[in-house]
């Protein structure tokens, strides 16, 4: 049972760093290889805090997330200088150093071997933190989706659009960016707070870049700019895995390699046939099931013009 | 530490050799991303194919035949990626991130094939090419030297090449597809032909760094992070300045070896690149503006 509740929890983890991601790459328009980073700072401020100097869960929860939100203020100050295919190379360099200073920097992030000892969730506290999880899950795409129909949130997708154009109609296309990062960060930063109590361990080859790509493709797959989609995204890539892993009977490095398989044909897949992820099947779903309509609603006006 | 003593030949050979590894490895990514401004991350993975196809046969065939085979097992990798692959998703309205990402799937798919075959760190001591050889004052690696004169031939090569009817063409490419298709210029074509040639710098890099380094399936992908810094710190198909900046990376991991700093080799050449982006980006004032 606490198998299934730590998978939940772990779906509604990447879900929150996917939805994050969603917003920088799908609203404010850059592609960015270095969630894992944010995560990492998310996790590693919560097992500090919480794990080494004993301060309460939540006010390490809030000083995590605070840095992971100034770092993404830092990555959004960055962006808005820089052009979007030299943005996907600089966030792949920083997440490269960032993980490198962890591994090196033993005497605070406990160096290659992490930080092992932080107090875990387990009986009721995990039933709490799977509740809590997919509570911020789902108020993140609230609020997301709430944010983008406002003036702020229009202004942001203007200036994804054509920042000129922005300009001139009096938009600060930088806040709208610096906004977007910190709010992107903020969301990963929560997710790795999650993660160190979720797990008791935090080491830093658990946010490698293959790991940010892994977050990337939960974006990819759910449909970029849906924010929905990202969730969706991280259900399947973490959801189905698992699956196979706990009914298939297939030996630990056989399903590891199945994962591993899953993980890259659903990115070829995405990329080569659903440019627009599985949102794309319910646009197509709800055009076949409006195309139907019509044709129902074409035949019974012909009857019934028969009829006359 | 006195400078003298850390700059004597064998450090000087220690660091060409290093940056040469580097920079023909470079140089067929320079090529790819030159021609077709795609983010071929796959690149790495089908060094490590070659450097499996050269580690498994070496000892059967005739070490020629090995190398041969390596090459021809990369050429036919990264022109069926770019056939089977990229083409359909530019087809579709894909951009570089779409490119990509799909690049990272083939990764995905890769890794797990070399798994299967073996997944453990192998290094070749019993060859010529691999064992170590004293030329005066200092002791060089076969292999390595032969990677050295690779890169020289390879930039000699694109001289010649470039100023040809067809090195025209390809620069005419690389330089606007779209107007190079309106006067006539397969850009298909030029692509592919760019996936077989940079493939082929893959694979003869990847053959000869097995005499000279441990291999692993994820080895490809670590070593084409670092030749991403090199091809995009140069401007696109100036392979003077790849071949140049990658002596210089050899250099400056050659010195954080020596001085104690190997640890930080990637954040180091990483940092150059970081630093480059955002120097041109003040330079360049804000792309908002």
């Amino acid at each position: 049972m606490d198998e299934l509740l730590f998978t939940l929890t772990l779906i509604a983890i990447f879900a929150l760093a996917a939805v994050g991601l969603d917003l920088v790459m799908g609203a404010a328009g850059r592609f960015s290889v270095a969630q894992a980073l944010f995560m990492a700072t998310g996790a590693y401020g919560t097992g500090i805090l919480y794990g080494e100097h004993d301060w309460p869960l939540v006010a390490a929860f809030v000083a995590a997330v605070g840095c992971a939100t100034a770092l993404g203020i830092a990555f959004g100050i960055v962006a808005t200088r820089i052009r979007g295919d030299e943005y996907l190379v600089l966030s792949l360099g920083l997440q490269v150093i960032g993980i490198q200073v962890l591994t090196n920097w033993t005497s605070l992030s406990g160096g290659a071997d992490g930080l092992a000892g932080v107090p875990f969730f387990h009986g009721q506290a995990l039933k709490i933190a799977i509740l809590a999880a997919w509570g911020f899950v789902l108020l993140s795409i609230l609020l997301i989706k709430g944010y983008l129909r406002l003036t702020l949130g229009l202004s942001l997708l203007a200036v994804r659009d054509d920042s000129l154009a922005a300009r001139s109609i009096g938009i600060r296309p930088e806040r709208q960016l610096i906004l977007a990062f910190a709010m992107g960060g903020a969301l990963a930063g929560l997710a790795g707070a999650f993660y160190a109590p979720l797990t008791g361990y935090v080491d830093p080859g658990t946010f490698t870049l293959h790991q940010s790509v892994f977050v990337v493709a939960m974006v990819m797959l759910g449909g970029t700019g849906r924010v929905w989609g990202a969730a969706a995204g991280a259900l399947f890539l973490i959801g189905v895995p698992d699956l196979i892993r706990r009914y298939s009977g297939l030996s630990v490095a056989t399903s590891g390699y199945v994962e591993q398989v899953i993980y890259g044909g659903a990115i070829l897949f995405v990329v080569m046939l659903l440019p627009g992820g599985i949102g794309q099947l319910s646009d197509l779903s709800a055009r076949g099931v409006r195309r139907a309509a019509a044709l129902v609603a074409d035949s019974s006006s012909r009857r019934t013009a028969k009829r006359g | 530490m006195d400078i003298e003593r850390v700059f004597n030949a064998q450090f000087v050979t220690d660091a060409a050799l290093a940056g040469a590894s580097l920079g023909v490895l470079a140089l067929g990514l320079a090529v790819i991303y030159g021609v077709t401004g795609d983010f071929h991350f796959a690149y790495g993975s089908i060094f490590s194919v070659a450097s499996y196809v050269v580690l498994n046969t070496y000892q059967s065939i005739p070490v020629a035949l090995s190398i041969l085979a390596a090459i021809g097992a990369a050429v036919a990798i990264g022109t069926l990626i770019e056939i089977a692959i990229y083409e359909p998703i530019r087809s579709r309205g894909g951009g570089s991130a779409a490119i990509f990402l799909g690049s990272l799937g083939i990764v995905t798919m890769l890794t797990v094939l070399l798994r299967i075959w073996g997944d453990f760190i192998y290094i070749i001591f019993d060859h010529g090419l691999a064992r170590p050889v004293d030329l005066g004052s200092v002791t060089m690696i076969p292999a390595a030297i032969l990677m050295l004169c690779l890169l020289i031939i390879s930039v000699l090569g694109w001289h010649v090449v470039s100023r040809t009817q067809a090195g025209i063409r390809v620069r005419a490419v690389a330089s606007d597809p779209h107007i190079a298709e309106c006067f006539g210029i397969d850009r298909r074509l030029t692509y592919v032909a760019a996936y077989a040639v940079g493939s082929a710098l893959s694979g003869l890099a990847a053959a000869l760094t097995a005499f000279t380094t441990p291999i692993g399936a994820n080895q490809g992908a670590n070593l084409t992070l670092l030749a991403f810094v090199v091809v995009l710190l140069a401007p696109k198909l100036d392979l003077n300045r790849v071949a140049a900046f990658a002596m210089g990376m050899g250099l400056i991991s050659a010195l954080a070896g020596i001085y104690g700093y190997s640890i930080w080799r990637d954040s180091i050449m990483f940092g150059v690149l970081v630093i480059v982006l955002i120097a041109q980006s003040f330079r360049n004032r804000s792309i908002l503006a």
